[in-house]
C-alpha cells in the first residue's frame, strides 16, 4: 500500500466519523443521526474488548519468555511462574464453571484479587500522605501557601478542628468554595481548549505523531 | 431551528477555534512569524533526565497513564500530547543508547501508535537494531495490575528517569512514589485536573494541566503543531471575555445591562 493511501485512509475515517459525531451533537434530535452515532461508539467498545485477549497474550509471552530465559529456580522465574499460574487458574475456573458470575469464580476472586486490590489502594493513600509531607515543606512561597491551605482545610475536616475553634469550619469551606473552585475551573477550561485544538489538528491531518506513524512503511 | 436548543454558544466557540487553528496552521506553513512561546522547565528536564540515566547506567521509563491509550472522549488530547512526548523521549534514548521501557496504557487502543512511534524514532536515529518489541509492556486492562506492573518494572530494571505524561488516575501515585523511592527523576503531568496534586507532590518537574499539550507541541518542533498553541490562547481570551461579561451581567442584572448597551 502506498504511503499516501496509508496516510489518507485513517485521516478519511477519522474525519468522516468526527463530522458525524459533531453534526449529531449540534443538530436537532434526529433518529437516523443518533443511530449512526450509536454504531460508531459501539465500535469503540468492540475495539476496547480486545484488551482482554491482548492482555493475556502479552502476559503469557512476557512471563513465558522470562521463565525460559531465567529458569524456574531463579527469583524472576519463580514470580513469573506464580503470575502465569494465577492466570491459568482464573481462566480455568471461569471456563469450567460457566463464566465470572459463578460462586466458584467469586470465591477465588474474593480471596485472591480483592485483597490484592485493597492492598494496592491502601498503599496509594500511604504514599499520598508521605508525598504530602514532602510537598508541604516550607521551601518556597508556593509550598507555604499549599501548607497553610492544606492544614486549615484538614483541620476543618477532622471533628476536633471545629470543636476547638469554630471559625475553622467557615475558613475551610471558603478555601474549598472560592480559591479551590476558581483555580480548578481555570485549569479545566484551559485543558479543554488544549484538547479541542489537538482534536482539530488531527481532523486537519496536521497532528504529527498520528500522521508520521500512518506514513511509516 | 438548525441548531439544537442550548448548543448555539458551543457551536460558536467551536467555529472560532476551528477558524483560528486553520489560520495559524496556514501562517506556520507560509513561514510567517508565530507568537513566542515561554519555556516549560519539564520539557528541558526530559533531556536532563535521560542524560542522567546515561550517567547512572539505568533505564528510562515512559508511561501515558491508565487511560493514556484512549483515542476518544476528553482523553484524546492527552494521548496525542503524550505520544508527541514519547517520540521525543524515544529519539533521545536511541541517540544516547539508553534502554527505554514504555508501559502501554491499560486501554490499549493506541498500542499500534505507541509501537509505531518508538520503532520509527529508533529508525530515524539510525538505531533500528536497538528497537525491541519487549520495550513496550502491556499489563492488562485492570488499573491495579497496571500500577503494580509498572512499579515492578521500575524497581527491577533500575529506572533512572521516569516520565509520566498523559491521562492518569490514582495509579500515578504508586508509580511516581516507586520511582521516587529508588532515586529516579520524576517528570510528568496530566490533563486530568483532579490528579494534578499527585504530580505537584511527587514529580521533580511537573506540568500543570494544559502544559502537557504545550509540551507535546514544543517537543515535536513542528511549526504547524506549535501554531495550535496560539489558536488555543485566542480561545482562552474569548473565554475570559465571556467570564468578565458574565460577571458584569450578574453584578448589575441582565435588564440593566441591556439598557446600558442600548438594547
Amino acid at each position: 500500500m502506498s504511503i499516501t493511501i496509508k496516510s489518507l485512509i485513517p485521516t478519511l475515517i477519522t474525519t468522516i466519523v468526527a463530522i458525524f459525531i459533531i453534526v449529531e451533537y449540534f443538530a436537532p434530535p434526529n433518529a437516523i443521526l443518533g443511530e449512526i452515532k450509536g454504531s460508531f461508539t459501539s465500535w469503540a467498545v468492540i475495539i476496547a474488548s480486545f484488551t482482554i485477549i491482548l492482555g493475556a497474550l502479552y502476559l503469557v509471552r512476557f512471563h513465558g519468555l522470562k521463565i525460559i530465559k531465567e529458569g524456574l529456580g531463579s527469583q524472576e522465574g519463580f514470580f513469573s511462574s506464580i503470575t502465569l499460574f494465577i492466570l491459568v487458574l482464573f481462566v480455568s475456573v471461569g471456563l469450567a464453571f460457566g463464566g465470572t458470575g459463578t460462586s466458584q469464580y467469586n470465591l477465588i476472586y474474593m480471596n485472591i484479587m480483592k485483597p490484592i486490590a485493597s492492598i494496592t489502594r491502601g498503599i496509594c493513600f500511604f504514599y499520598c500522605i508521605s508525598a504530602a509531607y514532602r510537598a508541604f515543606k516550607l521551601e518556597s512561597w508556593e509550598a507555604t501557601s499549599m501548607l497553610v491551605a492544606g492544614v486549615l482545610y484538614s483541620l476543618r475536616q477532622i471533628p476536633i478542628g471545629p470543636a476547638v475553634w469554630s471559625p475553622i469550619e467557615s475558613i475551610g469551606d471558603w478555601i474549598l468554595a472560592y480559591p479551590n473552585v476558581g483555580a480548578t475551573r481555570g485549569g479545566i477550561v484551559a485543558t479543554a481548549f488544549g484538547s479541542i485544538i489537538i482534536a482539530l489538528r488531527t481532523l486537519y491531518n496536521k497532528e504529527l505523531s498520528v500522521k508520521l506513524v500512518s506514513e511509516v512503511e | 431551528m438548525l441548531v439544537r436548543t442550548g448548543r448555539i454558544f458551543d457551536l460558536l466557540l467551536l467555529a472560532i477555534l476551528a477558524i483560528t487553528t486553520y489560520v495559524y496552521i496556514k501562517r506556520a506553513e507560509e513561514g510567517k512569524k508565530l507568537p513566542p512561546i515561554r519555556k516549560i522547565p519539564a520539557v528541558d528536564a526530559m533531556e536532563e533526565g535521560i542524560g542522567r540515566a546515561v550517567e547512572k547506567g539505568g533505564m528510562v521509563h515512559f508511561a501515558s497513564g491508565g487511560s493514556g491509550g484512549r483515542l476518544s472522549s476528553e482523553y484524546l488530547g492527552m494521548v496525542i500530547a503524550s505520544l508527541n512526548c514519547l517520540e521525543h523521549v524515544a529519539k533521545l534514548c536511541a541517540r544516547l543508547g539508553v534502554p527505554l521501557v514504555v508501559s502501554a496504557p491499560s486501554r490499549p487502543e493506541a498500542l499500534p501508535l505507541i509501537e509505531g512511534i518508538v520503532r520509527d524514532s529508533y529508525r530515524s536515529e539510525g538505531k533500528i537494531e536497538d528497537f525491541n518489541r519487549d520495550m513496550i509492556r502491556f499489563y492488562g486492562s485492570d488499573t491495579g495490575a497496571y500500577a503494580q506492573g509498572i512499579c515492578g518494572t521500575i524497581v527491577r530494571e533500575n529506572c533512572a528517569c521516569n516520565i509520566n505524561i498523559g491521562a492518569w488516575h490514582t495509579d500515578c501515585l504508586l508509580v511516581l512514589a516507586a520511582a521516587h523511592d529508588i532515586g529516579a527523576m520524576n517528570i510528568g503531568g496530566t490533563g486530568r485536573w483532579i490528579m494534578m496534586y499527585a504530580f505537584a507532590m511527587l514529580a521533580d518537574f511537573s506540568m500543570i494541566a494544559e502544559e502537557i499539550y504545550a509540551a507535546g507541541a514544543l517537543v515535536s518542533g513542528d511549526r504547524g503543531v506549535i501554531s495550535g498553541l496560539a489558536a488555543e490562547d485566542i480561545g482562552k481570551f474569548f473565554a475570559l471575555a465571556v467570564i468578565i461579561l458574565g460577571l458584569i451581567v450578574s453584578a448589575i442584572s441582565l435588564p440593566t445591562f441591556l439598557v446600558f448597551i442600548g438594547m
